[in-house]
């Protein structure tokens, strides 16, 4: 069995890629703007650097060499759930690459479509223009376990180098062949979906060719709700999506984005059971940055398995309960290393640890939960106009997106606790003073 | 006539009574020559001097048809960038009539019925921007901005009798500009002189410009001769003696050849081609002007495009998607490519000989209405105006006869002197 996929990440960023609306909206269309619902005349601006930088990391620990610049491309086709009838989308950013063995054929950037409801002939365009990073490997996984161990591993690499969140989903395309002929899957939105869609794929094909029947080259669709792939009721066509450079924009340059290459799972894992942790607790621990950052801090004066143990059981299982991260939950790191401290040189019980521990999540949590003052508001509107003076400059100039790319990084400040409008008022008058 | 400069300075109820003034008559003339296609509500204080706008560029609030039926009712919901700092100073008058998406060079062929030529109204008043040029003329406006990707203000700036400059690719923001060919698009300003020109284009990119201060003396002036050679007999009469009136006033003459600007016009109409068809790919029926029904979406798209765009964006839009097929991509649109670097560099070179290059704007005086039958014949006008186009460069159209335009062109970023030696000729030819 060859398999291949085609993954599509959403990068943590809070702007699209080439405008400065805010990546989520809870009602429909309400995060767009001239530039991301196609309106004539309106031009993209260039690329969201976060993106790009984010997109940049990946490629740099899936091994992959480097581009010096990468054009952005124009993709034709017509769908109702593009604007313009075009996508956008990056020439490679790094390629031939490899991870646990699978070539990875490149990595790129582009933007996501809007949303389309056939039934209802609805679109929204809150999801238009979205940043995604697509990754491509070669047919080089050969079995489902092989599929599972790659998709695992790489969501973890994800949420450890900090491109995409743990709740984003994944979205992907993969191409299944158990004899010669290659069948494509598109339509996949989930982890879990992927393996179902393999497996799935890989024992239909086997069955038609143990009854002796013919498998043709297609593209199918995976059905989350059904658990199956069907075939696509359009006609295999060959389509030409007349790939062009958009005349509206420079070529990344690439050679000038400067990341930091962080130590990545696999490296940090092995390190932490050269130090004598064990595999279970090696693997939680690399789970999170800061989870590495404080067992480094802590196996200093402790024996390195008190402590990774102690954060794979304690911490990571009171983590997990509230569905949050360490970095999410907002608590600093500095707080639980000093908890950690008394409860591993056994100042304090372990009970009394834990019940410090969940008082520290959940002071952090009750604020993510209340309503946010009007004093809140107000304090995290200044500190949002003074860390984007650029934005508010653009603002000033005309630019009526840079409003709500305000108000959404406001918003996600508060930890999405304000009204919205409430927001938005306090916003403009900082705005108009 | 009143002066840009004077008209500026017009106190505020002066410029109010102007301004209802020219309401007046445009309200009496648009039947006869169509300059503008939407007349903006009427201000009880309009306080300021009028601003035309060209219809495919947008103004929050007023409908924006771009010339062409398919947006028909579509009002915009944003204002052009290089609208921001000029509409705190001029009032928005009307919107003006054009080539549908800037596609076309005689300002006839508008959707909503032909503009006519301000001094004859059996001729063309040149395009794209055609009803800008007219308005101005005929002063139903007093600052007009249009825009020039292959000519489209320079080509109407010369059969009207005004004047229009292309400015360097890059220096105004395109935000809000209809798409024709985006590597090649400008906003571009135009009034009846070149001060009025100098004054909006400070705005448009926020810079300052000193027009006087300047003398032709010394200046090196390029004149590629086949450009002048190949043009009718009234406009080479008319640029010979521009050109002498500034020799007489210290410049120094360069005649040149330069071969590759042949390359121009065809590379240019196949990269327009191209990007236009790209571009021109959002409109399905589905979220603008009317919709034409089908069996299945692909019939329906293919209806409303086939029944709503005019003949000659359907061409180009043909000719666009033709040109960037997979099989077809390296041999035309790579090609084509070329051809814009060849032009460039020969444009390049021959600034290298001299401060500015001075050509006809336009090649004839204005034609008779429906006097061109093949799309080629018109394309083929684009001659004068097409290689600064190619080469980024800003290339203002000044007069030199009643319907004859004097092209300067200057190297990239050099707007301001461009337009210092139009103010400068300007003067001469108005002394004598
Ligand atoms: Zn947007």
């Amino acid at each position: 069995m060859k398999v291949g996929l085609e993954i599509h990440v959403y990068p943590r960023t809070s702007a699209k890629m080439f405008c400065m609306c805010f990546v989520r909206a809870e009602d429909a269309n309400t995060s767009v703007c001239p530039r991301c619902t196609g309106q004539p005349g309106a031009k993209p601006m260039a690329p969201n650097r976060t993106a790009v930088e984010k997109a940049v990391v990946l490629a740099k620990a899936l091994g992959c060499k480097l581009e010096v610049r990468a054009t952005v491309l124009r993709k034709h086709y017509f769908y109702p759930d593009l604007p313009s009838n075009y996508q956008r989308t990056s020439t490679p950013i790094g390629r031939e690459g490899s991870f646990l063995g699978v070539r990875i054929r490149e990595v790129h950037v582009e933007e996501d479509a809007a949303r389309y409801e056939p039934r209802d002939g609805t679109v929204d365009y809150n999801r238009a223009g979205v940043p995604l990073i697509e990754v491509v490997t070669e047919p080089d996984i050969n079995s489902t376990d092989a599929a599972k161990n790659f998709v695992d591993e790489f969501s973890r690499l994800l949420h450890y180098l900090k491109i995409a969140d743990p709740s984003s989903a994944i979205k992907a395309d993969t191409n299944v062949s158990v004899g010669d002929t290659r069948v494509e899957v598109k339509n996949i939105n989930t982890t879990h979906g992927i393996l179902a869609a393999i497996e799935h794929e890989a024992k239909r094909q086997t069955e038609l060719l143990e009854r002796g029947g013919t498998l043709v080259q297609e593209t199918r669709h995976w059905d989350e709700t059904k658990g199956r792939t069907l075939a696509s009721r359009e006609k295999e066509t060959e389509s030409d999506y007349r790939y062009m450079e958009d005349p509206d924009l420079q070529p990344i340059d690439i050679s000038s984005v400067r990341v930091a290459t962080p130590e990545d799972t696999f490296a940090a894992r092995k390190r932490l059971e050269r130090a004598g942790v064990a595999r279970d607790a090696a693997v939680a621990v690399t789970e999170e940055q800061e989870f590495v950052a404080l067992f480094d801090s802590l196996s200093k004066r402790f024996e390195p398995q008190r402590v990774a143990e102690w954060i794979r059981r304690d911490l990571r299982g009171e983590l997990n309960h509230r569905t949050l991260t360490l970095e999410q939950s907002g608590v600093k790191t500095k707080d639980v290393e000093r908890l950690m401290d008394d409860a591993l040189s056994e100042k304090i019980t372990r009970h009394k640890a834990k019940q410090l521990l969940r008082e520290l999540l959940d002071k952090k949590e009750s604020k993510h939960t209340t309503k946010a003052s009007k004093e809140d508001v107000e304090k995290a509107v200044e500190a949002t106009l003074l860390a984007h003076q650029d934005v508010v400059q653009r603002y000033r100039e005309g630019k009526k997106e840079a409003f709500n790319f305000l108000l959404g990084e406001t918003n996600r400040a508060l930890g999405f606790a304000a009204d919205p409008k409430e927001i938005a008022k306090v916003l403009k008058e900082k705005l108009n003073m | 006539m009143m002066g840009s400069k004077e008209i500026l300075g017009l106190s505020t109820s002066d410029a109010t009574e102007r301004f209802h003034k020219q309401l007046t008559l445009i309200e009496k003339q648009n039947k006869t020559y169509n300059a503008f296609v939407t007349v903006t509500d009427k201000y009880a204080n309009a306080g300021y001097p009028s601003l035309a706008v060209k219809d495919n560029i947008l103004v929050e609030g007023i409908r924006c048809t771009s010339s062409s039926r398919v947006l028909e009712n579509y009002v915009a919901p944003y204002s052009a960038d290089a609208l921001h700092n000029v509409t705190t100073h001029l009032r928005v008058i009307g919107k003006t009539v054009h080539d549908p998406f800037g596609a076309g060079g005689s300002g006839t062929t508008s959707d909503f019925g032909a503009t006519k030529n301000p001094f004859d109204t059996t001729r063309v008043p040149g395009g794209s921007s055609g009803g800008n040029g007219v308005a101005l003329a005929l002063e139903q406006c007093d600052f007009a901005i249009g825009s020039d990707t292959f000519g489209s203000v320079r080509a109407p700036a010369a059969f009207c009798g005004v004047v229009g400059l292309r400015p360097t690719y890059g220096l105004v923001s395109r935000h809000g500009l209809m798409d024709l060919a985006m590597s090649l698009d400008t906003i571009a300003p135009m009034a009846r002189d070149v001060y009025g020109v100098a004054y909006l284009l400070e705005r448009m990119a926020n810079k300052r410009y000193e027009l006087d201060k300047f003398s032709a003396r010394g200046l090196k002036i390029v004149v590629p001769t086949e450009l002048l050679d190949g043009s009718a007999k009234e406009v080479r009469d008319a640029v010979e003696k521009a050109i002498a009136t500034l020799t007489d006033a210290g410049a120094k003459r360069v005649d040149v050849r330069a071969p590759n600007l042949r390359y121009a016009v065809p590379s240019y109409y196949i990269t327009m081609f191209a990007e236009f068809s790209s571009a021109m790919q959002r409109f399905d029926g589905l979220k603008y002007g009317p919709r034409a029904d089908g069996e299945t979406p692909e019939e329906a798209v293919s209806k409303t495009r086939g029944s709503y765009l005019s003949e000659e964006l359907k061409r180009r839009i043909f000719l666009g998607t033709y040109a960037t097929r997979k099989e077809h991509a390296n041999k035309w649109y790579a090609a084509a490519l070329r051809g814009r670097t060849l032009v460039a560099k020969e444009m390049q070179g021959l600034l290298k000989k001299g401060d500015f290059i001075v050509t006809p704007t336009m090649p004839v005086l204005p034609w008779k209405i429906g006097e061109l039958t093949t799309p080629l014949q018109n394309y083929l006008m684009d001659v004068m105006t097409g290689p600064p186009s190619l080469a980024g460069m800003p290339a203002l159209s000044v007069p030199c006869g009643r319907t004859v335009g004097l092209q300067i062109i200057g190297n990239r970023f050099k707007d301001a002197e461009v337009l210092q030696l139009g103010h400068a000729y300007e003067r001469l030819r108005d002394s004598k």
